[in-house]
């Protein structure tokens, strides 16, 4: 019994000391570096591409930028849609507005002149601001901003034709062609003689 | 302990001929350490091999935080025990269990009616398979100690650090883990020898 308890002791040891010594197999460490180095490279090409990425996503960015810049900043003239824009907020048409005058009916040509105004300024008044934004000025230095009653004026007579701006003067105010002028009468003079006194002085 | 790996590493971490040469600095002082740990669990060259590759190679993917490690050596050898770990795991679940225990007792049997010494019939193979069988018999507790410390370079404060338990724990373990082998194999070696 004690040989056979002896005997397992020693194997036992034996065995856990041989277990001790595993050694690897030659060529061990240039294996490990060999794997090391692959596992670095496959992550150098995926840090590559992930720094391509990035570079490409950012020139496109910058891209887009000046595309946004140039579309948004470039000449235009918006003349034409300013001016009707903003007739419909400041003044209403010549021609509506001899329309309205015309309208047998007072009352709907008063409320037509109420309500048209500003159902066309909500409509329209986005739309103005964004052209106004825009606008690339003509001129520039620009002069002084005109006030809102010459811009009315300049709208006026840019959008009135020409036979209605004068058709309201050729009612007002009399022609040359219908004047009457009068001869001018000027009395004629009457020099009384002079008559001397007994002074000798001239006396009236 | 070797002296340099209580020493900080330097700091570079983008792939320099520095940090390379600091690698292979490393791979050569530890490559045996790393490997034996590996091998204590797996208990087969060709998967310790491959746990040991794992481990440098997670190491050199450490490299950013070289310079946060105080000791290489104790990083290293709880990174192989996890890596080596996670590879039994799997090793195990398509594992086939082909050297039946009796098997290798009847042979280590007729060595020893031969009249074999205790050194010769270790070294065999079949010797080698019991010991491997009933090593992974034991309870994990009493498991895990005993593979620590079939690595020579391994301390008791060392493997008390990796598996996160009192030095005097790892001890008494291991005591208790050699004990039952002797039980276990006393056993096998009787019945053989009795028939």
């Amino acid at each position: 019994m004690e040989d056979n308890d002896r005997f397992v002791d020693e194997l036992l040891d034996s065995a856990l000391a041989h277990q001790r010594r595993a050694e690897p197999h030659p060529g061990f460490e240039g294996r490990i570096m060999e794997r090391v180095h692959a596992a670095a490279s496959e992550r150098d090409t995926g840090t590559n591409v992930w720094k391509l990425w990035v570079a490409a996503a950012a020139t496109a960015a910058v891209v887009v930028t000046f595309v946004a810049i140039y579309v948004a900043n470039r000449p235009h003239n918006p003349a034409p849609q300013i001016s009707q824009a903003e007739n419909a907020v400041s003044a209403p048409s010549p021609t509506e507005t001899l329309k309205a005058n015309s309208d047998p009916n007072p009352a709907a040509g008063a409320a037509m002149k109420v309500a048209e105004p500003k159902q066309v300024a909500r409509s329209e008044r986005k739309s103005s601001r964004q052209v106004e934004a825009h606008r690339w000025p003509s001129q520039f230095p620009t002069p002084a901003p005109l006030t809102a009653e010459e811009k009315a004026l300049v709208q006026y007579v840019q959008q009135t034709p020409p036979q209605v701006l004068a058709e309201p003067n050729l009612k007002r105010e009399p022609t040359v062609q219908n004047v009457e002028i009068k001869p001018l009468e000027i009395p004629s003079l009457e020099i009384e003689p002079l008559a001397l006194g007994p002074t000798g002085k001239a006396t009236q | 302990m070797p002296e340099s790996s209580e020493g900080v590493l330097s700091e570079t971490f983008p792939i320099t001929a520095a940090s390379t040469d600091e690698m292979e600095s490393v791979v050569r002082q530890h490559s045996r350490f790393v490997y034996a740990i590996a091998y204590s669990v797996l208990r087969n060259h060709h998967d310790a091999e491959d746990a040991a590759q794992e481990t440098f190679v997670r190491f050199w993917r450490h490299r950013r935080r070289w310079r946060l490690i105080r000791n290489p050596r104790a990083w290293l050898a709880r990174t192989a025990w996890r890596v080596a770990l996670d590879a039994r795991k799997k090793r195990h679940a398509q594992d086939d269990l082909s050297v039946s225990l009796s098997e290798s007792a009847e042979v280590i049997s007729q060595l020893r009616a031969a009249g074999a010494p205790a050194d010769e019939i270790a070294a065999r193979g079949e010797m080698t398979a019991l010991l491997d069988r009933l090593i992974d018999s034991l309870p994990e507790e009493l498991r895990n100690p005993l593979a620590l410390s079939l690595v020579e370079e391994l301390t008791s404060p060392e493997i008390a650090a990796i598996l996160g338990i009192p030095e005097g724990s790892v001890r008494q373990r291991m005591w208790q883990a050699r004990q039952i082998l002797k039980e276990k194999l006393s056993v096998l070696l009787e019945g053989k020898h009795g028939r």
